[in-house]
């Protein structure tokens, strides 16, 4: 017995090489079930509404208001002209693409490198990417000018006998935003599926039992579903991965193509990814800081967890804010005039040099603040930042759009850019869009992968003692 | 007249317990037999003696097909079919089309991963002697 015990003992890592558990306070597994299924479960929350009939008043009223005046009206009723033919359609496709971003780096990037941190996240993450590539893929919907010909994009073979062009970083975009819909629906679907099948076991009524069961397809949880299952999510989180670095990469070459200055750049598409990855880390913690408290979820994402986002965040931070130092050096080491006039005016132009001032604080020297650790605690002052991280980067494509296009190459056709109210009222639509779906799901569906989140506690691993093996590694 | 069984279950309360039963089940000779868990026990496919699952060859197949067909297609799209000058590029070339295939190929590999999961797993199966029994609500 002895014998055992120190042998146990001299398997403890060192102390400060020892990590607390993911859950702590050794809960049960049955505790887990119960208390990540109580908010689909039980009785719908008072802020769940609270927050649920604006989201959806500006779904289903002011978003289809604003569609049906501009298809029957024209792309006019948008402040887009020349020379800024991008206006905020543009901006906004961007900034929800990568808001997407952060939930597939999470859901997959994670899952590859065994980040088991992750499992507590990665759902209310992957949901976020969904919901934000709907919206996303909305505006080059419409501002195609005729939308009823927006299946002219894809290859199908009409009367005409014309072909889209495949030279065109546009149509790449076409297939990319497509394709990362249908890959970060599946890939969030088939992490749902455990839990579907658990939350078909435990429903009470018909209609849950239905529909829960109708998508569960029938799991059983049996190791030869688990075993197909788990390689079908490893090769699913490698190609959400390829995705990452592709969506916005082509984006990014939507812009870098031209021959505009401020836009005609190689380093654009690291550029996207990184500012996409960056703003979706800050809607992150807009999304997990309030539904933590607010479904009781404190004990499954601690403190540890929105540490790391934090971490994350400030990571990218460093990178967006190299990637602006590097535009700027090239800007004057390329020699370029026009280079030069457009970076000068992010800063001190007549229009919109706010745009640049904000864009460089808010991205680049705000989140700098996550290097102190009572800020990476202070949930408050996170999700403050959060918001503004989110503000700056809506506020870094508009800076990159209108900044570059308001003043063109020929003086005489200079004209600075404002919204409409339409323009205003389709990005509240397209909140109130992902918001209404976010609660839907958050009232639903487990927000947590509960499956995932039992198997990386001692119980349900075989070699640790809580799991049941006789001595193994503590 | 009694229905005949589906089979026999058991039930363990640690997964080390059912690491160790799985392994006496495999070595009597067993052959229809599975364990229900409700998240993947680390080591059962091992013990079990589950080959590596198909499920990686249904995406290469998926993906790899895409990836040439979508080459060809915007091969005889762009080149053959409707060639259209623009600014005195080549009609087809193997960098700029690798761009879509690659995306597509990204496409119909996760498409073929999903696939590959539910023909392999029989889904959907909405309905399956197991669930009548009440205390296989555990799993």
């Amino acid at each position: 017995m002895a014998d055992t015990a120190t042998q146990l003992e001299s398997l403890v890592p060192p102390k400060e090489l020892r990590r607390g558990p993911l859950v702590p306070a050794h809960r049960s597994l049955g505790w887990l079930t119960d208390h990540l299924t109580a908010m689909p479960e039980g009785k719908t929350p008072r802020w769940w509404w609270v927050l649920f009939i604006p989201a959806a008043f500006c779904a289903a009223v002011v978003l289809p208001t604003m569609l049906i005046y501009l298809i029957s009206t024209g792309v006019g009723v948008w402040g887009n002209k020349q020379p800024v033919a991008w206006g905020w359609d543009i901006i906004n496709f961007v900034w929800w693409v990568g808001v997407a971003h952060a939930g597939t780096l999470i859901s997959a990037m994670l899952f590859l490198t065994r980040q088991h941190w992750r499992t507590a996240i990665g759902r209310a993450a992957e949901a976020m990417t969904v919901f934000a590539v709907m919206c996303a893929g909305l505006y080059p919907a419409i501002h195609v000018g005729r939308v009823w010909f927006a299946w002219w994009l894809f290859p199908i073979p009409l009367t005409t006998g014309m072909w889209p062009q495949f030279r065109s970083p546009l149509m790449w975009d076409v297939f990319a935003v497509n394709t990362y819909l249908i890959v970060s629906s599946l890939f969030w679907y088939m992490g749902l599926i455990p839990d579907l099948a658990l939350m078909r076991d435990r429903a009470k009524t018909r209609v849950r039992k239905f529909l829960y069961g109708l998508f569960a397809l029938g799991w059983t949880g049996s190791a030869r579903q688990w075993h197909n299952y788990e390689k079908a999510y490893l090769v699913l989180s490698g190609l959400a991965t390829l995705l990452v670095f592709t969506v916005s990469s082509i984006v990014g070459m939507d812009f870098a193509t031209s021959q505009l200055a401020g836009w005609h750049e190689t380093i654009f598409p690291f550029y996207f990814v990184a500012g996409a990855v960056f703003c979706g880390f800050g809607m992150v913690l807009v999304l997990l800081i309030p539904l933590r408290k607010w479904c009781h979820l404190e004990e499954i994402i601690t403190l540890r967890h929105i540490d790391r986002i934090c971490k994350m965040t400030l990571m990218m931070s460093c990178i967006m804010a190299y990637i602006y130092g590097i535009e700027y050096f090239v800007a004057w080491y390329s020699g370029s005039p026009y280079d030069a006039w457009v970076f000068g005016h992010r800063l001190f132009g007549h229009y919109y040099w706010f745009g640049g001032w904000i864009m460089l604080l808010v991205n680049g020297l705000l989140p700098q603040l996550f290097w102190i650790k009572k800020v990476r605690q202070n949930l408050v002052l996170i999700f403050v930042i959060a918001v503004l991280i989110n503000i700056g980067m809506w506020f870094e494509r508009f800076t990159i759009i209108v900044g570059s296009l308001y003043q063109d190459f020929l003086p005489a056709s200079w004209h600075p850019f404002y919204p409409t109210w339409v323009d205003v009222g389709t990005y509240v639509g397209t909140l109130g869009v992902f918001f209404t779906m976010y609660l839907l799901f958050v009232r639903f569906l487990p927000i947590i992968a509960i499956s995932e989140v039992k198997a990386i506690t001692p119980q349900a691993d075989p070699h640790h003692p809580l799991g049941g093996a006789k001595g193994g590694r503590p | 007249m009694n229905p005949r069984p589906y089979g026999l279950i058991a039930e363990f309360d640690s997964p080390a317990a059912v690491l160790r039963a799985a392994e006496k089940v495999r070595d009597a000779g067993f052959r229809r037999w599975d364990v229900f868990s409700p998240f993947p026990v680390h080591g059962l496919d091992k013990v079990m003696g589950l080959k590596n699952s198909l499920v990686g060859w249904f995406a290469l197949v998926f993906g790899g097909g895409a990836f040439i067909g979508s080459m060809l297609m915007i091969w005889y799209m762009n080149d053959y079919d409707y060639p259209v000058l623009v600014g005195g590029k080549p009609m087809f070339s193997p960098p700029q089309a690798l761009v879509p295939s690659y995306i597509l190929l990204v496409l119909a590999a996760a498409v073929g991963a999903f696939v590959g999961m539910v023909a392999l797993n029989r889904f959907p199966r909405l309905h399956h002697p197991l669930f009548q029994n009440n205390r296989f609500a555990m799993v």
